[in-house]
């Protein structure tokens, strides 16, 4: 009964639904957002997924599977990619096809501040639409859009994240009313030579689009052929020549999008990791029978990364995500050359857990590092340069953690293991090897770095905050190496400068991306993750000072030769 | 090792005289590391706290860019004095700490190689920072240029009757300097005038004080007035006749009389500069059944669909994901009290349509006016799309695109949308001046400006002017104004204010020494000049005023140094090519003309080399209706050579380091030994 109901007010306003505001049908009566809530699912539980999925839409400079713009969208809107549980398709489906979306509570409102600002308790965390209409938002944000054209440098934290929640709730406004998704299926007006494009759109594509919002309440079997029609009459259109390819690459997107990935490589990495430690791997199984089983694990991790490249046909460095993914790759790796050299069992154990937690963080935070695979700015569209100079100086990181790693585990053992001189003798030594790697890498990086910045901005060196950072972690960790020469350096003191140095890095990585904002390399800029990053910083200078305390307790100096 | 080769080779002489230097060089080294001083310098002692500090040092430089800007930093740290002798003293720590390793040894070699390479990566920086050229050139689109514009400061002086101009260049310096700090400047042009002041930072007050040679030269101020800028300027018979605010163009013109015949299209002379009356939003206005608004492609100009007025009134349009409203109607749109307002003056006439333009949570205002099509708000065009507002009975300006002079409300600087778009990606390192700096070098707008505002005033009354505007070379307008009212121009409710009219008055700026401000452009600099006894002038950075010096006629610039490249740049077209369906831009190109060369395609990662000189596209300048400018990095640079070889011998050398220090070649030379 319900779904029929909604059928036929489907039916008789889906013109008005993609060409109207929702203001127009929202004012009449008010609706309990619970109600509206427990419908909304029914409806959005009965939408099959696929193949409407697989609808190829265009946005951000890219074509790519419904699938992937509705998960970039609901996670704006929601924060997450499974709100109420149900996959991003349906969500988005059901937000155009049920009536009383504007009562869903979708909106996210991020700034806790704001949220009082727009009248609702600090506890509230995410609204309907119907709540931001009826609150100060927008008058709140009106002045800002000036200010943001004027100079977007001069917005405060929280002016930015007023402006984010109403582009929020602008964006989840379009879906409902279906301009979002009329919009983005039709693709041929991108085409230059198809002219400037008749107004209406594809009329076909419409019908079609139509014909499958009217499936909604019947039959899975029906819902599959009108969205299998609409794929079809979606695909005769000519798109530019730039986008062809991402046409071809449609379904193994989806298919990416599904797998995860990464999120596979890192319970792999994890649990690899931990079997390291057990007596099972050391006793019953071969060291090479061991070696495969970690290059299975490199290589899923190589796998995702792989399928990026496909489809973006770029090096997969070109965003924050890319790079924490490519240095888990790189501790793998080079844990990998460790082990295979030294045959040490503790070393992959301990990288092997690091690497997979770093690829699960970078899974589960991507509000702030970004996944998408939306295309470079224009500087960036070289790939020998990204391929040589980016991948060059992100891999040297990757030594770096390892470094630090091995350094960190030498200060937490000062604490709960009595005899710590073989194990800072051996290990300083791994450590010193992966910081020379690091070393080697990263300056041969940075030259790199400057050749491409001699080839294309005009100039070998100008002191852009990104490169000088750069330089500044490479001396850091220069400082350890010749340090050693004089015997300032001890093995215990050089696994515990390394995690010292590792926060350049830190700052050279994130900072000056995330924190700094200023110079050249203004297409890595981003914000968000400052609390993740003060936290992991502020434990590791805690873990330093009391490993220096507890050192100088034992030994009556900072840096025992213990020999 | 090398010292014994003297014995196995004494046969040779060239060979005895190769192993003499040898054993020289090493006797000369064994007795330096006998001295302390050269033992210290050569050692890592002095290595590692050096390489702290200068860490240390360019960390507190990228702080200081992030908040300032690129220019900030490098004359704060990276380009002063002291800086340079850090990285002085580094490289003599690791010249020495080569040298003392003498006589070296095999397993010397990858240390030395590695050093080396640092040595004379180094070097190269030096050589490009000294004799290299990295600056600016920007041209218009069907206009040619050579001059590049470089980051130092140049004081250039020129007599009436000479061919060149003298020039003297110097680092920008940070702080304020007094006539005693500037004698190195004084030493060259003190027998002509003397540098009394330099301030790093200035904020320019134009003021105008009583002459006091009598002169009968007029200077006037007026307020511009619209929604979008309110800019107070003066004008002055002599030093400043004429000036451009955005691409009008303003005069003044000193006449025997005022007198010639009115034009009036729209005679309203108003006393009040903002009348006060109830703020009105005009939404009731019946729209004209023959009113409509067309909607054109930005990029090409073409047509896409039309929209009655009426029926978008009622009912936003939705086009391509961009939702197009109409905010505000108006019938007579004026001005006043800074906000565009329905006019209660029955006669006039203005029809114009305020649209709010939306798209995924971005938000544009556009305003269209039925009379002056190509008036927008949004010169980088609302979401790739243009709005023509036509109305029945009012025949829009026929003016086509691409002469500009279309948009008063433009570029005037004061509360507009920058129209400066600089690629942030890939304009050069900002410490050669922008763009926006490069007014002086920027086209000239004689070519476009079409619209001209001039004030006829005479010597004789300081209480009216007669105001005239001209479009396309015609009056439209011609109106007696008397100080302190203020004239409609037929131009979108534009208001022109009369402010004071004097006669025998003089120009004056002040400089006034400020900081900084976060976050913002820097201010310009400026030098105090003093000719003979009592003429002193302030000239701020890219002005330049005409003295008399001993009965001769002097031109005296202040401003950025210029070098001219020895080919000219013709620039064809330049283009922008943003990934469809978005504005990110995934290109942007120019095809020019180098000289007498072919025409050459130059774009980001594709730089052009010419004479020594390498031509990069770094930036652009495009505004609809404007010929796009195209912004060039220029860069010569001695020190590239040194700098790659340097590079990769530093590569090299590590690789080498590694593989010497690692256990399979340790295990291959015991093996060997055994």
């Amino acid at each position: 009964m319900k779904i029929k109901k909604i059928f036929f007010i489907l039916v008789a306003c889906f013109p008005a639904i993609i060409f109207s505001q929702v203001a127009n049908q929202t004012q009449p009566t008010a609706v309990n957002p619970e109600k509206a809530l427990y419908e909304f699912k029914i409806l959005a539980e009965k939408i099959e997924i696929s193949p409407i999925q697989e609808v190829p839409v265009h946005q951000n400079g890219r074509i790519k599977p419904l699938d992937t713009m509705a998960q970039e969208m609901i996670l704006y809107i929601a924060g997450g990619y499974k709100k109420f549980g149900l996959h991003p398709v349906q969500t988005y489906i059901a937000l155009m096809a049920f009536e009383g979306s504007p009562y869903i509570e979708m909106i996210e409102v991020r700034d806790l501040n704001l949220r009082t600002e727009i009248g609702f308790p600090k506890s509230k965390r995410f609204y309907s639409l119907a709540d931001i209409e009826s609150s100060p938002l927008m008058q709140i944000a009106e002045p800002l859009f000036k200010k943001q054209q004027e100079n977007p440098r001069m917005l405060s934290e929280h002016e930015k994240k007023t402006l984010e929640a109403y582009q929020q709730y602008s964006i989840l406004k379009e879906i409902i009313t279906g301009q979002n998704l009329s919009g983005s299926v039709d693709y041929t007006f991108l085409n230059p030579a198809h002219g400037t494009g008749e107004q209406s759109g594809n009329v076909n594509l419409q019908s079609a689009l139509k014909s499958y919002f009217q499936t909604l309440g019947s039959t899975p079997a029906e819902q599959i052929s009108a969205a299998h029609n609409l794929i079809q009459i979606s695909r005769t259109q000519t798109p530019p020549e730039l986008f062809k390819h991402y046409l071809d690459k449609i379904q193994i997107e989806v298919l990416y999008n599904k797998m995860r990935p990464f999120l596979w490589a890192s319970i792999m990495s994890i649990l690899l990791g931990i079997c390291f430690f057990t007596p099972l791997f050391k006793n019953k199984i071969s060291f090479e029978k061991t070696r495969a089983i970690y290059f299975v694990t490199l290589l899923s991790i190589a796998f995702g990364l792989g399928l990026r490249v496909y489809i973006t046909k770029f090096a997969p460095i070109t965003n924050m995500f890319g790079t924490m993914i490519w240095v888990s790759f790189g501790i793998t790796l080079f844990s990998f050359v460790l082990f295979s050299i030294y045959k040490n069992y503790v070393i992959p154990g301990i990288t092997l857990i690091a690497s997979g937690l770093l690829l699960m963080l970078t899974e589960q935070i991507p509000l702030i590092l970004s996944p998408d695979l939306d295309p470079i700015v224009a500087v960036l569209r070289s790939n020998f340069w990204l391929s040589t100079h980016v991948t060059t100086i992100t891999i040297s990181y990757a030594a770096f953690t390892i470094a630090m790693i091995l350094g960190n585990i030498g200060l937490v053992r000062l604490w709960f293991v009595k005899d710590n001189e073989a194990y800072f003798k051996e290990y300083s030594h791994y450590a010193y090897r992966m910081i020379q790697l690091g070393c080697f890498l990263l300056t041969v990086g940075i030259i790199l770095g400057g050749i491409w910045a001699d080839y294309s901005w005009g100039r070998f060196w100008g002191w852009d905050p990104k490169e000088t950072w750069a330089l500044i972690a490479d001396l850091g960790f220069l400082a350890i190496l010749h340090s050693r020469l004089t015997g300032w350096i001890t093995p215990f003191s050089l696994l515990a400068w390394s995690p010292m140095a590792y926060l350049l890095v830190i700052m050279a990585w994130y900072g000056v991306n995330f924190i700094l904002a200023a110079g050249l390399h203004s297409y890595g800029f981003s914000s968000g993750g400052a609390t993740m990053v003060a936290v992991f910083v502020s434990i590791q200078v805690a873990l330093l000072l009391a490993g220096f305390l507890k050192v100088y307790k034992k030994y009556g100096t900072l840096n025992p030769k213990m020999h | 090792m090398i010292k014994y080769n003297v014995l196995k080779n004494n046969q040779k002489t060239g060979s005895l005289d190769r192993s003499y230097m040898n054993q020289k060089i090493t006797d000369i080294v064994r007795k330096l590391n006998q001295n302390k001083i050269f033992k210290y310098i050569s050692s890592v002692k002095l290595a590692v706290p050096l390489m702290l500090l200068v860490s240390a040092v360019v960390a507190y430089g990228t702080v200081l860019e992030s908040q300032y800007n690129s220019e900030y930093s490098s004359l704060m740290i990276y380009k002063t004095v002291w800086f340079g002798g850090l990285i002085i003293v580094l490289w003599l720590n690791i010249f020495c700490a080569t040298i003392s390793r003498i006589p070296f040894k095999k397993h010397h070699i990858g240390f030395v190689i590695t050093h080396i390479g640092l040595l004379t990566l180094l070097a190269g920086g030096y050589v490009t920072n000294q004799y290299g050229v990295d600056g600016q050139l920007s041209v218009t689109e069907g206009q040619s240029s050579s001059s590049v514009v470089l980051p130092n400061l140049m004081i250039g002086y020129q007599a009436e009757s000479a061919p060149a101009p003298q020039v003297v260049k110097f680092k920008k310096m940070i702080s304020e300097k007094k006539q005693t700090d500037l004698d190195f400047l004084n030493d060259e042009v003190g027998y002509l005038f003397q540098v009394v002041r330099y301030v790093p930072f200035g904020q320019l007050d134009k003021t105008f004080k009583q002459s006091q040679n009598g002169s009968d030269d007029v200077a006037l101020s007026f307020i511009l007035k619209s929604n979008f800028f309110n800019v107070s300027e003066w004008l002055h018979t002599k030093n400043n006749a004429e000036m451009q605010l955005g691409p009008a163009t303003l005069k003044i013109v000193k006449v025997e009389s005022l007198d010639e015949k009115d034009l009036n299209i729209n005679p309203k002379i108003k006393k009040q500069i903002a009348p006060k009356k109830p703020a009105r939003v005009v939404n009731s206005v019946a729209a004209e059944s023959g009113d409509v608004v067309e909607i054109l492609d930005f990029k090409s100009g073409q047509k896409i669909s039309e929209i009655s007025v009426q029926k978008l009134l009622k009912q936003p349009l939705m086009y391509k994901g961009v939702q197009i409203k109409i905010a505000k109607q108006y019938r007579a749109a004026v001005v006043a009290a800074n906000k565009l307002e329905e006019s209660l003056d029955p006669n006039q006439s203005n029809p114009a349509l305020e649209l709010t333009v939306e798209k995924s949570g971005q938000k544009l205002r556009e305003i269209l006016y039925a009379k002056f099509s190509q008036f927008s708000l949004n010169k980088q065009g609302a979401f790739g799309l243009k709005f023509i507002f036509k109305s029945s009975g009012i025949a829009p300006s026929e003016q086509p695109i691409g002469t500009a002079g279309s948009n008063p409300h433009g570029g005037s600087g004061a509360g507009i949308p920058q129209t400066m778009q600089q690629a942030p990606e890939s304009s050069a390192k900002n410490d050669t001046p922008s763009a926006a700096d490069m007014k002086g070098q920027a086209p000239s707008m004689d070519s476009m400006g079409s619209r001209i505002v001039e004030f006829k005033v005479v010597a004789s009354d300081k209480t009216k002017a007669r105001v005239t505007l001209y479009k396309n070379n015609e009056r439209v307008l011609s109106q007696i104004v008397n100080v302190g009212e203020s004239l409609q121009t037929p131009w979108m409710g534009m208001t022109i204010f009369l402010g004071t009219i004097q006669v025998g008055s003089e120009e004056q700026i002040e400089v006034t020494p400020v900081n900084p401000e976060k976050r913002t452009q820097l201010p310009p600099s400026a030098v105090q000049i003093k000719v003979g006894v009592d003429q002193i002038f302030w000239l701020s950075e890219g002005e330049q005023k005409s003295v008399q010096i001993l009965n001769k006629n002097y031109t005296i610039y202040f401003g950025r140094e210029i070098i001219e490249l020895p080919f000219n740049v013709n620039l064809q077209k330049f283009t922008k090519v943003d990934y469809p369906g978005t504005t990110t831009a995934m290109s942007f190109e120019s095809l020019a003309q180098f000289g007498q060369g072919p025409i050459l395609k130059v774009s980001m990662n594709e730089p052009h080399k010419q004479d020594g000189y390498t031509i990069y596209q770094a930036s652009y300048v495009m505004n609809p209706g404007q010929p796009a400018v195209s912004v060039f990095s220029v860069n010569q640079d001695p020190g590239r050579f040194w700098k790659y070889l340097g590079s990769l011998i530093l590569a090299c050398g590590i690789i080498i380091l590694t593989y010497m220090r690692s256990n399979a070649y340790k295990n291959k030379t015991k093996e060997k030994s055994v």
